[in-house]
C-alpha cells in the first residue's frame, strides 16, 4: 500500500514539477522554478527529523499535569 | 448609550432571557444572532460613528468602516452556527454565555477609542471563561482560571497603557499607535496576550482543549481575532511584528504534530494561523490588510468546522486523545466527509476559500520585501498544515485501525448541519472567489488566483506529502501517538510557581514559629492564654483601621505634593 502510494506520488510530483518549470509567477520570491517543490520537501524533511528530537527532550512523565 | 450599539444590547438581552428560560435557550441562542444581524444590517455602515456621553467624558462608542462590518458579520455569523451545533444541548449555562460573549466581541470591533475596547475587552473575558468552566470537569475548573488570569491580565495591561497614553496627551481613539512611550508598549502586551504571542500564549491549548464541546466552537471565532482587529488597527506595519509573527507561526509545530489530544493540536494550529496574520499585520500594506481580514474570517470557518467535529468525536467516543481513537470514519462518515474539507481549507489547497486568503496574505508580505527564506518558511506552514491537520486529525481519528471499541454513531443532525453549513461556504469562497471582495477592506487589486499561483500550491503540498511518506518508510516519521505530556511553558504557572508558594507558605511558616519563639522567650510569656506585657497583646480591629487610614492619607498628601 505504502510502495503503491509512494509511486502515484512521484509519477504526481513528476507531473506537476514539469508543469511548474513551464507556468512560472512573473514576479516576486517564488519565480524561481523549483521554489515549491524544494520549499515543500527541505521544510517538511527538517521539521519532523527536529520533532524528533525535540519531543525527547520536552516529554514529561505521564500525569505530570492534570491531563484529562 | 448610542442606538448604533443595539445589536450588543441584543445579544445581552438574548443572554438574559436565555438564563431566565433556560427550557428555551438554545431557541433564544439561535433567534438572537439572526435579529441582531438584521438589526445591525440597518443600523451599521462604513462611516457611522455615535458617542456616548457618561458625566464630563465622550467615549467614541462607535466607529465603523470597512474592516469593522468583516468582523462584525463574521462574529453574529459565527454565533448563528454556534447556536445550530449546540441546539441538541439543553444547559443553562453555555447559552446565555455564548450569547454575552459574542455580543461583547462585536462590542470590542465596533469601540471607537481604546476604553470602550478596554471595557468590551473586560466583558469577553468574563464572558468566555463561562464557556471553559461549562464542561464541569475539575480540569476545565482550573483551565478556566488559568484562562481568567491571563485574560484579566491582558485588560489590567491594556488599562495601565490606556492610562498612561492618556496622561501624557496621547489621542485615545482606536487608530496607529507607536512604540514610543510605555504606555504604547503596554498596550501592545495586551494586544499579545489576546492573539498569544510566544510565551504569552498557554492560555489557548489550555483553555480551549478542556473547554466543553460548543464552548470550544465559539472560542475560537472571537477572542483571539478581536486581538488581531485591535492590532490591525493600531500597530499595522510596525516591523517588530513581522519577525513576532513568524516566531509566533514556526514554534507551536513541535506540539502541533506530537500532541496527543486532538484539541489541543487544533488549538496550537490555530496559533501558527494567528501567526500569520501578525506577520501580515507587520507587512501592515493595503494587500496585507485584506489577506489578514480574509483569512480571520475563513481560519474561523475551518477551525470552527474542525473544532465541531472534534466536538461530535468528544461526545460520541468520549475522548479526543489520538492514542485512544481510530475507526471513526466508518461510524462517523459525515463528520469524517466535514474534516476531509477542513483538512484541505487548513492546508490552503486551491478550491476552498482559505487559499484565497493565505494567498492574498503571503502576497502582502512578500510585497513588503522579505527575502526568499523567509517567504519560504511562511509558505511552507501549508504543507505543515497536511502533516497536522491531515495527518494528526484525520488521520490518527478516522483513518487508522481502532484502538478501541465504540459504539456510537455520527454526529447528531445540527450538528451536521452547522458543519455543513461551514463546508459549503468554504468552498463557495473558493469555487467563485468574486463572492469575497466584499472580505478585501482595503479593496487591494491583488489577484492571487492565478495559474501559476494554484500550480505552486499544488507542488508544495505534493511535495511535502511525498516527503513525508518517503521519511515515514525509512522509519523518521512523526513519532506514534501516545499518551504523553508535552513540556510548553505552562510548566511555569501550573508546576514551578505553586511549587515555588508551597515551598515559601512551609519556609515563612518555619521562620514565623522561630520568631515567636523568641518572642515568647524575651517577653516571657506565661502560656494558658494569659497577657503578660504590651509585645503579647492582640492589636484590635479599630486600631488596625486607624492605622491604615493614616498610611493612605499619608500616600494620597504624597501624591497630591508630588503633582
Amino acid at each position: 500500500m505504502k510502495d503503491r502510494l509512494i509511486r502515484y506520488l512521484v509519477v504526481a510530483a513528476v507531473v506537476l514539477g514539469g508543469l511548474g518549470l513551464f507556468i512560472r509567477p512573473d514576479s516576486g520570491v517564488d519565480r524561481m522554478p523549483g521554489f515549491y517543490p524544494l520549499t515543500g520537501v527541505a521544510i517538511i524533511t527538517l521539521v519532523v527529523l527536529v520533532v524528533r528530537v525535540l519531543t525527547r527532550l520536552i516529554e514529561r512523565p505521564k500525569d505530570e499535569y492534570d491531563a484529562d | 448609550m448610542p442606538i448604533e450599539l443595539l445589536p450588543v444590547g441584543i445579544f445581552w438581552l438574548g443572554a438574559l432571557l436565555a438564563a431566565i428560560r433556560h427550557d428555551s435557550a438554545r431557541w433564544i441562542a439561535l433567534v438572537t444572532p439572526v435579529i441582531a444581524a438584521l438589526v445591525s444590517v440597518m443600523l451599521l455602515a462604513p462611516g457611522v460613528a455615535a458617542d456616548w456621553q457618561i458625566m464630563n467624558y465622550t467615549l467614541a462608542a462607535v466607529r465603523v468602516d470597512q474592516m469593522t462590518l468583516v468582523f462584525v458579520g463574521l462574529f453574529h455569523l459565527a454565533g448563528f452556527l454556534a447556536a445550530i451545533y449546540a441546539l441538541e444541548l439543553n444547559d443553562r449555562i453555555q447559552a446565555p454565555a455564548m450569547l454575552a460573549y459574542v455580543g461583547s466581541g462585536i462590542g470590542a470591533v465596533l469601540a471607537g477609542d481604546l476604553v470602550m475596547l478596554w471595557l468590551f475587552w473586560e466583558m469577553l473575558a468574563l464572558t468566555s471563561v463561562v464557556l471553559v468552566w461549562a464542561r464541569q470537569t475539575p480540569e476545565a475548573t482550573a483551565a478556566g482560571i488559568r484562562y481568567l488570569v491571563f485574560n484579566v491580565l491582558s485588560g489590567v495591561t491594556l488599562l495601565a497603557g490606556i492610562a498612561h497614553l492618556g496622561v501624557s496627551g496621547h489621542d485615545l481613539a482606536l487608530g496607529p499607535l507607536a512604540l514610543d512611550s510605555p504606555g504604547g508598549w503596554l498596550v501592545l502586551a495586551a494586544f499579545g496576550i489576546k492573539c498569544g504571542f510566544p510565551l504569552l500564549h498557554n492560555w489557548i491549548p489550555d483553555g480551549y482543549a478542556r473547554a466543553s464541546a460548543a464552548g470550544s466552537v465559539i472560542l475560537v471565532a472571537i477572542t483571539t481575532k478581536v486581538g488581531v482587529y485591535s492590532l490591525a488597527r493600531t500597530f499595522a506595519g510596525e516591523e517588530l511584528l513581522m519577525i513576532v509573527g513568524t516566531v509566533m507561526a514556526l514554534w507551536p509545530l513541535v506540539y502541533v504534530l506530537v500532541e496527543d489530544d486532538l484539541r489541543r493540536v487544533l488549538a496550537y494550529s490555530l496559533m501558527v494561523q494567528i501567526g500569520l496574520m501578525v506577520a501580515g499585520i507587520g507587512a501592515g500594506n493595503e494587500i496585507a490588510l485584506d489577506g489578514v481580514s480574509m483569512h480571520v474570517v475563513m481560519d474561523v470557518l475551518f477551525k470552527m468546522l474542525l473544532f465541531m467535529a472534534l466536538g461530535a468525536v468528544l461526545v460520541q467516543a468520549g475522548t479526543v486523545r489520538a492514542s485512544q481513537l481510530g475507526g471513526l470514519g466508518r461510524r462517523m462518515p459525515w463528520t469524517m466527509g466535514f474534516v476531509i474539507i477542513g483538512v484541505l481549507a487548513n492546508s490552503a489547497t486551491p478550491g476552498t476559500g482559505a487559499f484565497l486568503s493565505k494567498k492574498l496574505l503571503l502576497g502582502g508580505i512578500e510585497h513588503a520585501g522579505v527575502g526568499p527564506i523567509w517567504y519560504a518558511l511562511l509558505t511552507s506552514l501549508s504543507a505543515l498544515g497536511v502533516l497536522y491537520a491531515g495527518v494528526r486529525v484525520l488521520y490518527e481519528a478516522f483513518l487508522r485501525a481502532p484502538r478501541t471499541s465504540f459504539d456510537g454513531g455520527d454526529a447528531s443532525f445540527p450538528m451536521r448541519l452547522a458543519m455543513g453549513i461551514i463546508t459549503a461556504l468554504l468552498l463557495v469562497a473558493g469555487l467563485f472567489p468574486w463572492l469575497t471582495d466584499a472580505l478585501r477592506p482595503m479593496a487591494s487589486d491583488y489577484q492571487p488566483i492565478k495559474l501559476a499561483k494554484i500550480l505552486d500550491q499544488f507542488q508544495l503540498l505534493l511535495f511535502a506529502l511525498l516527503a513525508y511518506v518517503v521519511l515515514n518508510k525509512l522509519g523518521l516519521g512523526l513519532p506514534a501517538s501516545n499518551r504523553r505530556t508535552l513540556l510548553d511553558t505552562e510548566w511555569l504557572y501550573r508546576k514551578l510557581i505553586p511549587a515555588l508558594a508551597r515551598h515559601g507558605a512551609a519556609l515563612l511558616g518555619r521562620m514565623s514559629k522561630r520568631i515567636g519563639n523568641v518572642i515568647r522567650i524575651a517577653d516571657r510569656h506565661p502560656g494558658n492564654g494569659h497577657v503578660a506585657n504590651s509585645l503579647a497583646r492582640g492589636s484590635p480591629t479599630g486600631s488596625m483601621a486607624f492605622w491604615a487610614m493614616v498610611l493612605l492619607a499619608v500616600m494620597l498628601f504624597a501624591g497630591i505634593w508630588r503633582s
